[in-house]
C-alpha cells in the first residue's frame, strides 16, 4: 500500500479539520477519540469543500418518559462536520450523512507512526471509487 | 365488489340538538341564543347535502351496490369550525356534548357508522378527559382536530392528549377547515381560488410543523391521518421538506431520517382525487407515499364529494390496490372487519 506522510500528528485536532493536499487531491483530517479519520474534500451533495466546514456536536433534545422536551443542547459524545455550502452534516467518525446514511463522505485510510500522519494514495480514480464510494443525492 | 369504507362522511347535527347533551348553565346559554349566532361563519361555502339528496343522486356506494358504504366515519360540519370560536369554554362544551351525542344517540342508531372524538386542542385537560371517558365507547375509532396550523400544538403540555390516544391505539385525524375571511385567504376574490389553495396549504403547513417538531419520534405509535386536501400536495411537501432538512438538521434534532420517510408512515384521505388530465402526477404521489397509506374519503355530501368510482377510475392502480384504498387500509387502521 502506498502511504504518504502528510502532516504531524499534533497538527490534527478534534475541533477542526486539517486539510492537506496529496497528488493534487485535498484530504481533510480530523481527530476522533484516539484515532484520526480522513475524508476527501469533496461533498457528496454538490461537490463543495466539505472539509472547510465547522466541526461541532449535533443538536440533541432530551425527552422525558412523557415525551416532553426537557432540554436542547450540543451533543458531547458525537461530532459532525458541516459542509459550508449547504449545511449537509456528516458524522466525523464514519463519514455518514447524519440525515441520510446512504450518503457518505469518501474516506481515506490513515495511520499514525512516530508522530507523523500517513494516508493512502488511491491507485486510479475508478479503483478508489470502487473501494470507498459515495452517493450523491 | 370490494369492501368500501368512507373515512370522511359529513353529518349534520345542530347546536340545539347538542345542547341537550350539555350541562347547565351552558345548556341554557346555548338554548337562549339566536340559532346560528354562536357559530363561526362559513362565508361562501357552496350548498351541499340537501341539493345532492333532493336530486336523487347516489352518495358513496358500497360493496353491495347500495348507495351507502359498508362503514363510514362521521364528521360533524358544525363541530369542525368550533376551533375558530374565541371561547375555548364553549368549544370544550360542544366537544363534550358531541361525544355524549355520539355515544348515546348517533352511534347506537347507526350500526355501520364510526366516529372520532373532537379534540378541543386548546384545552389539554378537556382533551384528555374526553379520550379517557369516551375512548373505549363502541364505534369511537379515534379523535380529530382542526385548525392546527394556527394552534401549533407541540408544547410539552400537548403531549398528554396524544399519549392518551397512542396508549389506546386511537388514530388522530387532522381535518382542514378554512375561513375565507382570515389571512392569507383574503387575497382571493373567488371561493374557488380560496378553496383550491386553503386545504392543501393548511395540511402542508401542519404536516411540516408536525414533522419538524419531532412528533413522529415523540409519539411514534400515534397513527395520524391528513384529510381533505387531495393528495398531490404531498409531492411538493416531501421534496421541499427533505431539501430544507438536509441543509438545516439542527432545526429538527429529534428526527432520525428524512421528513418524507416519516410522511410515509402517516395516512391520507384521498378526497378530492379526480385525475383530471394528468394521471401521472397523481401516480407519482401514490408511488411516493405508498398505496397502503391512502384511505378512501368521500367528503359526502359536500359539493365536491368523491364516490368510490373516483378510485376505480385510477387506471394506474390495479384491482388489489384499489380495494386496499377503498376499504382494507381503513379496516386495518380503524380495526374494522376486513370484509363487508
Ligand atoms: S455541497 Fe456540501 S452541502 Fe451542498
Amino acid at each position: 500500500m502506498d502511504w504518504r506522510a502528510v502532516c504531524r500528528c499534533d497538527d490534527v485536532t478534534a475541533e477542526a479539520v486539517t486539510v492537506v493536499e496529496v497528488d493534487g487531491v485535498e484530504v481533510g483530517l480530523v481527530r476522533v477519540g484516539g484515532t484520526i479519520t480522513a475524508f476527501e474534500n469533496i461533498c457528496p451533495h454538490q461537490a463543495g469543500p466539505v472539509c472547510d466546514g465547522e466541526v461541532m456536536g449535533p443538536v440533541e433534545v432530551l425527552l422525558d418518559s412523557d415525551r416532553r422536551m426537557l432540554d436542547e443542547r450540543f451533543a458531547a459524545h458525537r461530532r459532525i462536520l458541516i459542509c459550508p455550502w449547504h449545511g449537509y452534516s456528516f458524522d466525523v467518525a464514519t463519514g455518514e450523512c447524519i440525515t441520510d446514511r446512504k450518503i457518505h463522505l469518501r474516506r481515506w485510510k490513515v495511520r499514525e507512526d512516530d508522530g507523523v500522519v500517513y494516508v493512502t494514495v488511491p491507485g486510479t480514480r475508478a479503483a478508489h471509487r470502487g473501494q470507498e464510494g459515495s452517493n450523491a443525492t | 365488489m370490494s369492501l368500501v369504507i368512507d373515512a370522511d362522511t359529513h353529518i349534520e347535527v345542530s347546536l340545539e340538538e347538542l345542547a341537550q347533551f350539555m350541562a347547565q348553565p351552558m345548556r341554557r346559554e346555548v338554548e337562549a341564543a339566536t340559532p346560528g349566532s354562536l357559530l363561526p361563519g362559513t362565508l361562501g361555502a357552496p350548498p351541499s347535502a340537501a341539493t345532492l339528496q333532493q336530486k336523487g343522486s347516489d352518495g358513496p356506494g358500497s360493496s353491495d351496490g347500495s348507495s351507502e358504504p359498508d362503514y363510514w366515519l362521521a364528521f360533524p360540519g358544525l363541530v369542525l369550525t368550533m376551533t375558530f370560536h374565541p371561547s375555548v369554554r364553549l368549544e370544550t362544551g360542544v366537544a363534550t356534548a358531541y361525544a355524549r351525542w355520539l355515544a348515546n344517540a348517533y352511534l347506537p342508531t347507526h350500526p355501520r357508522a364510526r366516529a372520532m372524538l373532537y379534540l378541543p386542542i386548546r384545552d389539554t385537560d378537556a382533551s384528555c378527559r374526553l379520550v379517557d371517558e369516551f375512548g373505549d365507547v363502541a364505534g369511537i375509532v379515534g379523535a380529530f382536530a382542526t385548525n392546527l396550523p394556527a394552534l401549533q400544538p407541540f408544547e410539552n403540555h400537548d403531549m398528554r392528549s396524544y399519549r392518551a390516544l397512542e396508549e389506546r391505539r386511537l388514530p388522530l385525524g387532522f381535518h382542514p377547515v378554512f375561513m375565507w375571511t382570515e389571512p392569507p385567504l383574503t387575497v382571493f376574490d373567488t371561493y374557488t381560488a380560496a378553496y383550491a389553495y386553503a386545504y392543501p396549504f393548511t395540511q402542508a403547513t401542519h404536516l411540516m410543523n408536525w414533522i419538524l417538531s419531532g412528533m413522529p419520534e415523540r409519539i411514534p405509535d400515534l397513527a395520524c391521518i391528513y384529510y381533505g386536501a387531495g393528495i398531490t400536495w404531498l409531492n411538493f411537501v416531501a421534496h421541499r421538506l427533505d431539501q430544507g432538512y438536509m441543509r438545516r438538521p439542527s432545526e429538527a434534532p429529534l428526527l432520525k431520517e428524512r421528513p418524507s420517510h416519516y410522511m410515509r408512515r402517516y395516512f391520507y384521505g384521498t378526497h378530492p382525487v379526480d385525475a383530471n388530465d394528468d394521471a401521472g402526477y397523481l401516480k407519482a404521489t401514490f408511488d411516493l407515499i405508498g398505496v397502503g397509506q391512502f384511505i378512501y374519503a368521500s367528503n359526502s355530501p359536500q359539493w365536491d364529494f368523491d364516490t368510490p368510482e373516483a378510485i376505480r377510475r385510477l387506471e394506474f392502480l390495479d384491482e388489489a390496490e384499489q380495494a386496499a384504498i377503498l376499504g382494507s387500509n381503513a379496516a386495518g387502521l380503524f380495526r374494522l372487519p376486513a370484509a363487508s
